[in-house]
């Protein structure tokens, strides 16, 4: 379980490699999907409240992207498509399995958290993701959040 | 010689905190920001310090840190993702806002000296001074016994709130405070001497926006050649430079 990102990421170049979206690589994927609900979870029980709030967002983010890609890379292998949708994909998908592996070093190997490179990682995929329609963007996100707690956030900023 | 323009914490942190729900915003996000597009705009050098940098990080957390102990600890995902899009987006704007301005490294010991033995003092006479009683009016008749009666009363009264003002805040800031101060003297000093330096902020520490603390800006003005301001300030004697 724990090498699936290392396979999804082997798998990336492999199918790019070959010009082909196979089954194999889609099941590789969706058992990646499923770790990352796992993250998702697991971050959630950690803690400390912003190191809690850093892991969700990068297992979450990662969530998102991975589950909306699969769907595009489905759609695509439907059509028999060579892979231009897995071209277009690639680099989100090394994101999410660079970060993935990180999160599994820090939940399972049980090392202490070092965030900052997981969070640049997290940020530069967020854009890369909302570029290419993957993830909302941030600030569409932003935007739905209830008012109340987007009130009260300002209210607690003291300097 | 140009205009080189020194980010303390409160000026960073407004211009990161935009639209959270459509139109909710740091009501002095528009004038933080704008003063940052301005000096990207113009080629104005933007400053900032890896202390300042920390310190802003930790308000934009701390703040969400005590919204979620208002509303309890999340335990749904949606609830997770509601706090953790918050602190994506204003860490996100916050580090677009950084990537405009040069992060500059200081000394220090130097900085504590500069603390110990220029910042510190400068408050503590400030306080002092501002502590201190109003002179006395005296009338050079009986005529207007009455008269320097009514005007002692009015000081004193004056005084009075002065002094519960400062119950509230203090003549002194904190030591984060005085470091950033100290940082700002010596990269004036330093990299900086002969250039105009501004230092936009929106804290009564530095810019004293109202009494009692209204000397404070003139007073650093005068010993350091420091111009502490409002973004807001500094866009208008900018725009005004540029044409």
């Amino acid at each position: 379980m724990t090498d699936i990102f290392n396979k999804v990421s082997i798998g990336v170049l492999d199918s790019l490699e070959k010009r082909k979206i196979s089954e194999e690589f889609l099941s590789m994927c969706r058992e990646a999907l499923t770790e990352l609900k796992k993250f998702q979870l697991t971050a959630m029980r950690y803690p400390d409240s912003i190191n809690a709030l850093k892991l969700f967002s990068a297992s979450d983010t990662c969530y998102l992207v991975l589950q909306k890609s699969i769907s595009e890379l489905e759609q695509a292998k439907a059509r028999g498509e060579n892979p231009t949708t897995l071209e277009k994909l690639q680099d989100v998908l090394l994101y999410v399995c660079s970060i993935g592996k990180e999160l599994d070093y820090i939940f399972n190997k049980k090392v202490g958290v070092e965030v900052t490179k997981i969070r640049k990682e997290t940020f530069e995929l967020q854009e890369k993701a909302e570029g290419l329609n993957l993830l909302d963007k941030i600030d569409i996100r932003v935007n739905s959040l209830p008012g109340k707690t987007a009130a009260t956030y300002i209210s607690r900023i003291e300097v | 010689m140009g205009d080189v323009i020194f980010f303390e914490t409160s000026a960073l942190v407004a211009a990161s905190i935009k639209d959270l729900n459509g139109s909710i915003e740091h009501d002095r996000y528009a004038e933080s920001k704008g003063l940052l597009n301005l000096a990207s705009d113009t080629k104005t050098k933007c400053i900032t310090t890896l202390s300042i940098e920390e310190q802003a990080n930790k308000v934009l957390e701390k703040a969400l840190l005590d919204v979620m102990e208002l509303e309890k600890r999340p335990d749904t995902v949606e609830e997770f993702r509601k706090y953790s899009t918050i602190l994506d987006a204003v860490q996100r704007m916050y580090i677009e806002n950084i990537s405009f301005m040069d992060r500059l490294s200081t000394h220090k010991d130097t900085i504590a000296e500069i603390e110990d033995n220029e910042v510190y003092p400068m408050y503590d006479r400030l306080n002092a001074n501002i502590r201190e009683k109003p002179p006395k009016a005296y009338a050079v008749s009986n005529k207007f016994k009455g008269l320097a009666r009514d005007i002692n009363r009015d000081l004193m009264d004056e005084h009075r709130k002065k002094l519960d003002k400062l119950k509230e805040k203090s003549i002194m800031p904190d030591s984060k405070d005085r470091i950033i101060l100290s940082e700002a003297i010596y990269l004036k000093r330093e990299r900086f001497p002969r250039d105009t330096f501004y230092l936009s902020s929106l804290d009564n520490h530095f810019c004293g926006f109202k009494s009692p603390f209204t000397q404070i800006p003139e007073k650093i003005k005068e010993i350091f050649s420091i111009t502490c301001l409002s973004p807001q300030r500094i866009i208008r004697l900018i725009t005004d430079k540029k044409t």
